[in-house]
């Protein structure tokens, strides 16, 4: 049971069920110590609070926590053959084992852009999309092509109109300084950014031409563009307009 | 599987990197947290469910590790560091409120709670999370939750709005609920 002191708070907080708010208008009508609760919880809602914390959610993610979580052990539960790739891409990068380098990345490469493909014309608006996560949609938002978003070193590569009729970008994910995925994301009806296609990370800078993950996404692009790029100048518009279903 | 549950928790890390520094109050005590609980989310992660939100489960699994940690320095006995206390004393409280609230004083008012109501104040308020969300993260009922957001942000209104205060007039911080 909330009390009333604790209904005020949801009020602010804007999780009070539609139902209990009459009641608690009317509460708040005769009763002046739960107003002055009410100005209390306001001075110390959500947005107040973390109005401060903000820079600390756009700092960039130091090399070693994203290395932690690339290449510490995971448990043998779910070790998958997905997980050995990656632990011979590192053991690779660590000169521990000689395969050649276009296996470790084209295989999973292909097999990314023929999912994504299938994905994009059966699934237009793939809400969930699991790695669009909000570093990535804010980073997308408002970050000029060329440029490092501050979260999670994402770097947004181009922009353009696809055959959709939908505004997507090409980007780049750096995971500390020896590892990179290639991706492409859609704005939905929705306004969000949907990812149509994400490589596995892999070595920066080592794949041999034709068979990288960049040319894999690159190729995506290239299919679903529907004219020119956009320039700077038309991208820093975008920023301001935040983006406007076509 | 685990390849894009890797590549999900460094997206996730921006946020628990923040969530780690609200409870913490310290970046690098905040990313030594971070780290410790990513290796133990991936040294379990088969006890991840697909189709559950990764973020709750991460922020769960630092919250836990923050927790135990400062149980067993309540045990041990607590040590304060000064500078955590300046922002709260060292300035006009309402002079404070009335402008921005800086950092500063949002850390050092969040060191003085109870490690329970910092947890549902930086889950809730800086984190976004619903009430819902939060009281699965921290194993408890809503109404668990509720209570101790609305104590902590009772006890931050007070000390946001204290008046500035000598520095042998600080009171101590308190740790645990």
């Amino acid at each position: 049971m909330k009390t009333a002191s604790e209904r005020a708070m949801a009020l602010v907080d804007g999780q009070l069920a539609p139902a209990e708010v009459p009641g608690l208008v009317q509460e708040l009508g005769r009763n002046p110590a739960l107003v002055a609760e009410l100005q209390m919880y306001l001075t110390t809602s959500g947005r107040r609070i973390c109005e401060p914390y903000g820079v600390k959610g756009d700092e960039p993610v130091p090399a070693r926590l994203v290395e932690a979580v690339l290449q510490a052990p995971a448990s043998a539960g779910r070790r998958t053959p997905s997980s050995r790739y990656v632990a011979t891409l590192i053991g690779r990068l660590q000169g521990r084992t000689r395969v050649p380098a276009w296996s470790l990345v084209a295989g999973p490469a292909l097999a990314a852009v023929l999912i994504a493909v299938a994905a994009w014309f059966v699934l237009p608006d793939r809400s969930q999309g699991s790695l669009v996560e909000a570093s990535l949609a804010a980073a997308l938002e408002r970050t000029q092509s060329g440029r490092d978003a501050a979260a999670v070193a994402v770097r947004p590569v181009l922009s353009f109109k696809s055959r959709n009729a939908t505004w997507c970008r090409q980007y780049e994910i750096r995971y500390g300084t020896r590892q990179v995925s290639h991706g492409l994301a859609c704005r939905t009806s929705g306004g969000r950014w949907s990812v149509v296609s994400l490589t596995p990370p892999g070595p920066v800078g080592l794949m041999p031409a034709g068979s990288d993950a960049r040319a894999a996404v690159d190729n995506l692009v290239t299919a679903m563009m529907g004219g020119q790029p956009l320039s700077n100048a038309d991208e820093a518009a975008m920023f301001g307009k935040g983006w406007p279903q076509l | 599987m685990t390849d894009e549950i890797r590549v999900r928790m460094v997206a996730v890390l921006p946020r628990l990197r923040r969530f780690a520094y609200a409870l913490t109050g310290s970046t690098e005590q905040g990313d030594d947290l971070v780290q410790e609980a990513c290796l133990r989310a991936l040294s379990r992660v088969e006890l991840w469910q697909p189709g559950t939100r990764l973020d709750s489960w991460m922020y769960r699994i630092a919250q836990n590790i923050w927790l135990d940690r400062m149980r067993a320095n309540k045990v041990r006995g607590e040590v304060v560091d000064i500078s955590v206390m300046e922002g709260v004393t060292g300035t006009d409280g309402r002079a404070v409120t009335e402008s921005e609230l800086t950092l500063q004083a949002v850390d050092a008012a969040l060191a003085r709670l109870p490690a329970e109501q910092r947890a549902a104040v930086a889950l809730i308020c800086i984190e976004g999370a619903s009430y819902k969300e939060a009281a699965e993260i921290a194993g408890v009922p809503i109404g668990t939750v509720m209570s101790r957001l609305a104590r902590a942000r009772r006890a931050l209104h007070a000390m946001l709005n204290q008046p500035a205060q000598g520095r042998d007039e600080r009171p101590r911080a308190k740790t645990g609920s």
